[in-house]
């Protein structure tokens, strides 16, 4: 286990069974995945296949049943203790109690940093929500109060970025312009990201790499790599190569359902 | 959706409202109910007149009024024993029942056992035991009073409280985890905000409850200068102005209480859902 | 939003209703024994405060269960038959103002429901109502009773209906509100009529909240019977057997004792009929959780 190959995310033959006799339910088995710093890995597969497990796995908010994950060349629950990673839901869970701006220095205030509005203010300033620091929650849009959970968790400066299904609640449109954005704050910020989605597009749009999975019992079924060009913008989504790519996670998710 | 029954009208009252509100707004969530009031003072009055209704029965309230003022005096001294009572009471109800929360969050086998215990208890009639307060302490003493008050009150806001505390959003627990934050920082940022709107919706039912607690304990004997046997009295002596005159304080006591935590409630959480103008939300 | 890893252990509504007796076993006995251990330990260190653990003011836990097979005086009834002759009649009392209540709490929702103004109108008073003191409007109260020829028990039932409608209307009009926009929506499409939509739509869906406000409502009941019985100045309810004993405590205080848990028991079998009736009615998917009374609030 060397620190200085880069890898961010390593987990071998790893499981994850819930329940016990003959309730258990086989969650996850025999995965092997090494994501690299700078990566952009998207988890996809049908509901069912462990891919938000896997995700909680990585993050320490579950512990696997067999075999063994590491983050930064430590286990997953020192990686947690260290903050090596901030993560987003589906729901945005901001506090309610709490202003736009209070909920992005949440982290900040429990790990004891200093320069917590500055540091907030940055962030906002990333995702673009500026002019709505003082707003509480309820106040907000969807899709906004989304980026105030992206801002939430990239406020502590961390390796690694995971979200589970992130846009899974938004329209199509807003679900478009946030792609764009993570896409722009990956660059800008050099975050290692593992997304979790159940979007075919939306995986390949994102990804350096697409993890296919596949259910009963979740494993990975097949990992593509989407070599498409950077920047992505709109045209990306009409190119033949981008097509190329939808039609081969398609397939492979078909393949690994019937396997 | 919180635990508030009273929320479909707190909700409307502006306290301090955040959003400016216009006079006619204003007009129209309070017209129809002052007007409602006026036209119920004015047709008690006259229905009185009209048909020589006896005070005994039911006096005018002209009269009540007339009596409130001569008997402001006495009416004053004896709500003013019965509200020691009555926050009192409330008080160590209150303290009390947010300790037992706290203890039935912290240890789940102390929940196992309170919560069922608790919500059971709540089914008995427990003023059936003011007698026995009354006679477990001296006579002359508040303190059987406050302690039937604080037993009347320890329920609603204990079952609340730790509903509150316990019934956190799981993704919020995740979030906290992912930021490795310590069971102290669990429940100062998320466990104790998430209670507050249980806690005030039972604070706001126990303080109602307090002061019919203390005149229905104050009816098993006691001291004499205390709103219960005030009414008592003069109703035995069959002067039913002056019983009525103090059954307005009473209720007086009661809603200025209950507005009291009604702007606390706003000032300890000013984001609360309830306080969300129309238009806004 | 897969799978959630960690189950949350709040909500006490699923686990079984045995360990939850069980449970209140364990507390109660816990209970029994402070009492006799305060009583012991006091009586050994000969303190007198905050209550004197004497016999009169503490009877040991047994004896109080004993007194209830003692006669209530010389040569009359055994107290348990006495006790439980009046617990009948409080409960009469109870289950009338109950129904008024109940009725008259569900009137008033639909109303609310149905014209925001009416709402706006006399919401307020409806909060203020229970604000005032009841205690002290139960005398006038039997004093109109007797003024219209109504049985005395009837004016009680009255005045237990005023601590009755309060849940029952607060959490109806919450239940008739609570139907989805879209399922009001669709009764709109089919041109229904507004008491269509009450019976086909809002009263169905309201269903749990009713029967959490009618539990609530249950106690609150036999409350106000037994206030009412207090000032009513007769002598059949367990209510006014509560003031009698009270004045001869320092005679036999047990006897207090025994009513009061006489009393206790009355009320929680009167909640337990209605926890029968939801369960006949509600399914249990849809049932609210027990401790969703406190929103109703009420209950002394």
């Amino acid at each position: 286990m060397n620190p200085a190959d880069n890898t961010v995310v390593r987990a071998q033959n790893l499981g994850k069974t819930f329940g016990s006799g003959p309730e258990a339910v086989t969650a996850l088995t025999g995965i092997d995945l090494a994501i690299r710093s700078g990566e952009f890995v998207s988890l996809i597969g049908p509901s069912g296949c462990g891919k938000s497990t896997l995700l909680r796995l990585i993050g320490d908010l579950t512990r696997p049943s067999t075999g063994e994950i590491t983050i930064n060349g430590k286990s997953a629950e020192q990686g947690r203790l260290d903050r090596d990673y901030g993560i987003v839901f589906q729901k945005a869970t901001l506090l309610d109690w709490r202003t736009v701006t209070k909920n992005v220095e949440l982290p900040l205030e429990i790990m004891d940093e200093k320069n917590r509005s500055d540091r907030a203010t940055e962030m906002l300033d990333l995702v673009q929500l500026g002019d709505f620091k003082s707003h509480y929650p309820w106040q907000l849009s969807g899709g906004m109060q989304q980026r105030v959970a992206i801002a939430r968790a990239l406020a502590f400066n961390p390796s690694l970025l995971l979200m589970d299904e992130p846009f899974g609640a938004l329209d199509e449109m807003t679900r478009e312009l946030m792609q764009q954005e993570v896409l722009r704050i990956w660059k800008e910020t050099g975050t290692t990201i593992v997304f979790v989605t159940h979007s075919i597009p939306e995986a390949v749009f994102l990804s350096t790499r697409v993890v296919v999975m596949s259910a009963r019992p979740g494993r990975i079924s097949q990992v593509i790599e989407t070599d498409l060009p950077h920047p992505r913008t709109e045209d990306t989504r009409e190119s033949a190569a981008y097509y190329d790519r939808v039609t081969e996670v398609r397939e492979a998710l078909r393949h690994g359902d019937r396997q | 959706m919180t635990a508030d029954p009273m929320e479909a009208f707190s909700g409307d009252l502006p306290v301090g409202s955040t959003t400016p509100s216009s006079l006619r707004q204003r007009l129209g969530n309070y017209g129809p109910a002052l007007a409602l009031f006026v036209a119920g003072i004015v047709f008690w009055e006259t229905a009185v007149r009209l048909f020589n209704i006896e005070a005994f029965v039911l006096p005018k309230p002209s009269s009540i009024a007339e009596r409130l003022i001569a008997e402001w005096p006495e009416i004053t001294a004896a709500a003013g024993n019965t509200m020691i009572e009555a926050i009192g009471g409330l008080i160590a109800g209150t303290i009390s029942g947010v300790v037992v929360a706290l203890i039935t969050v912290r240890w789940a086998g102390a929940r196992e056992g309170i919560m069922p215990f608790a919500i059971a208890t709540n089914s008995i009639p427990i003023i059936a035991l003011a007698p026995i307060l009354n006679n477990m302490f001296p006579i002359t003493s508040p303190v059987s009073k406050m302690a039937a008050v604080a037993i009347v009150v320890f329920f609603p806001v204990m079952i609340n409280s730790a509903r509150g505390l316990i019934e956190v959003d799981q993704s919020e627990l995740e979030l906290m985890r992912s930021f490795a934050a310590s069971p102290r920082e669990v429940f100062a940022r998320v466990r104790i905000p998430h209670a507050l709107p249980y806690f005030f919706s039972a604070l706001k039912i126990a303080t109602t409850l307090s002061i019919i607690v203390a005149i229905v304990a104050e009816y098993f004997g006691g001291p004499q200068d205390v709103l219960g046997q005030y009414i008592i009295s003069k109703a035995n002596l069959f002067v039913f102005p002056d019983a009525w005159a103090a059954i307005v304080v009473a209720s007086m006591i009661g809603i200025s209480l209950y507005g009291l935590v009604l702007v606390a409630e706003r000032f300890a959480m000013p984001w609360h859902v309830s306080f969300r103008s129309a238009e806004e939300n | 939003m897969t799978e959630a890893p960690i189950k949350t252990s709040g909500g006490s509504t699923k686990s079984l209703p045995l360990r939850q007796i069980l449970s209140i076993v364990v507390v109660l006995v816990v209970l029994v024994f402070v009492w006799e251990a305060y009583k012991f330990v006091w009586l050994q260190m000969g303190w007198i405060r905050p209550v004197r653990p004497d016999n009169t003011t503490m009877p040991h836990v047994w004896d109080m269960f004993i007194e209830l097979f003692r006669p209530v005086r010389r040569g009359g009834d055994l107290l348990i038959f006495d006790l439980a002759a009046r617990s009948l009649f409080t409960l009469r009392e109870a289950f009338a103002g109950f129904v008024i209540g109940g009725v008259f709490g569900f009137g008033l929702s639909v109303m609310f429901v149905r014209s925001v103004l009416l709402e706006r109108a006399f919401m307020p008073y409806v909060i203020a109502s229970q604000t005032v003191p009841i205690i002290a409007i139960a005398p006038m109260v039997v004093v109109w009773g007797g003024r219209l020829n109504i049985p005395q028990w009837l004016s009680v039932a009255v005045i237990s209906a005023y601590l009755t409608f309060f849940p029952v209307a607060i959490n109806t009009l919450r239940g008739l509100r609570s139907p989805d926009p879209n399922a009001m929506e669709l009764m709109k499409s089919y041109a229904a009529s507004p008491s269509e939509v009450l019976w086909k739509l809002q009263v169905p869906a309201a269903l749990p909240y009713i029967f959490t406000a009618l539990k609530v409502s249950a106690t609150a009941s036999v409350i106000g019977a037994l206030i009412g019985e207090l000032p009513a100045g007769f002598g059949e309810g367990l209510g006014r057997a509560l003031l009698t004993f009270s004045s001869q405590f320092g005679a036999r205080s047990v006897k207090l004792y025994a009513t009061v848990i006489v009393t206790a028991i009355a009320g929680i079998l009167f909640v337990g009929a209605v926890v029968l009736a939801e369960r006949r009615f509600v399914p249990e998917g849809n049932r609210l959780p027990f401790d969703a009374e406190l929103k109703a609030g009420g209950g002394i």
